[in-house]
């Protein structure tokens, strides 16, 4: 009867005693996956992060090279029309006979209205029409 | 799917912060003009709402204008709105900057007065060179 009783306590415990097992490997293993994904998951983010700060360092190289000139933008919004208002009197084409002059007037002449509102190159063509036309302005 | 959502914010913010830049920078540069005499009136940039029919592909959800605000203490004068827009628009990079960082409109007025005047970058752009 004692063994019976036994056999039976053993029964009824031994499976208990192995799910209490199983439950320990699951726990590790679990352990062992999340750390593993972590990792996996650090090295991913890392690598984006450094192909991303590579990117934005090239977007940073061409903002460099390409900077807007902010002085000469509000310089020429209170300055350039009457700089364009003189270059336009001086050098218009109708003052020159000289057929040699009178080209290179017009050349100016359209350079001038394209550039109506960028004061650097109204000063540019400003020297230019003192040196080629023989003007003063 | 994650990388496409990820940069997505990463550009939101990059290009919240380069469009700061760029006003900081005409602020600066406005100011600095204002007190060296260069120019007679203060011009101040800031972001404005913008006009929603002159949106383009890359405008931004929000704050599509950039907005210059001319201290002045009088009315500005259409020519003098003019000058002001057309100098900006002249300059073919600095256009072409507002597009890329999500502005679709540009205003000009004073701070006295309803008067100002609104264009549409997209026309400025000059693509096709």
């Amino acid at each position: 009867m004692a063994a019976q009783r036994l056999c039976c306590f053993i029964k009824l415990k031994t499976p208990k005693i192995m799910n209490k097992n199983i439950g320990k490997s699951n726990n590790e293993s679990k352990t062992i996956t999340f750390s593993a994904l972590s990792i996996l998951g650090f090295a991913y983010i890392t690598k984006k992060f450094k192909a991303l700060h590579k990117k934005q360092e090239l977007k940073r190289k061409m903002d460099i090279e390409e900077e807007v000139d902010f002085n000469n933008i509000i310089d020429s919004a209170f300055m350039s029309e009457k700089l364009f208002d003189t270059l336009k009197v001086k050098c218009h084409p109708d003052r020159f006979t000289n057929e040699e002059k009178n080209k290179l007037a017009i050349e100016l002449f359209q350079e001038i209205n394209k550039n109506r509102y960028n004061l650097n190159e109204l000063e540019k063509l400003k020297h230019r029409a003192i040196d080629e036309l023989e003007i003063i302005i | 799917m994650i990388s496409n959502l990820w940069n997505i914010v990463l550009d939101w913010f990059q290009d919240r912060s380069e469009r700061n830049k760029l006003i900081r920078s005409f602020n600066g540069s406005a100011s600095l003009a204002f007190i060296d005499k260069r120019a007679p009136t203060l011009l101040k940039a800031k972001m404005s709402k913008g006009e929603r029919s002159y949106k383009h592909q890359f405008s931004s959800w929000l704050n599509t204008g950039f907005r210059i605000q001319a201290f002045t203490g009088q009315p500005l004068t259409k020519n003098e709105i003019m000058n002001i827009g057309n100098s900006i628009l002249s300059d073919n990079t600095l256009i072409r900057k507002l597009i890329v960082l999500g502005w679709d409109t540009l205003e000009v007025h004073g701070d006295i007065g309803n008067y100002g005047c609104k264009w549409q970058l997209k026309d400025y752009a000059a693509l096709s060179n």
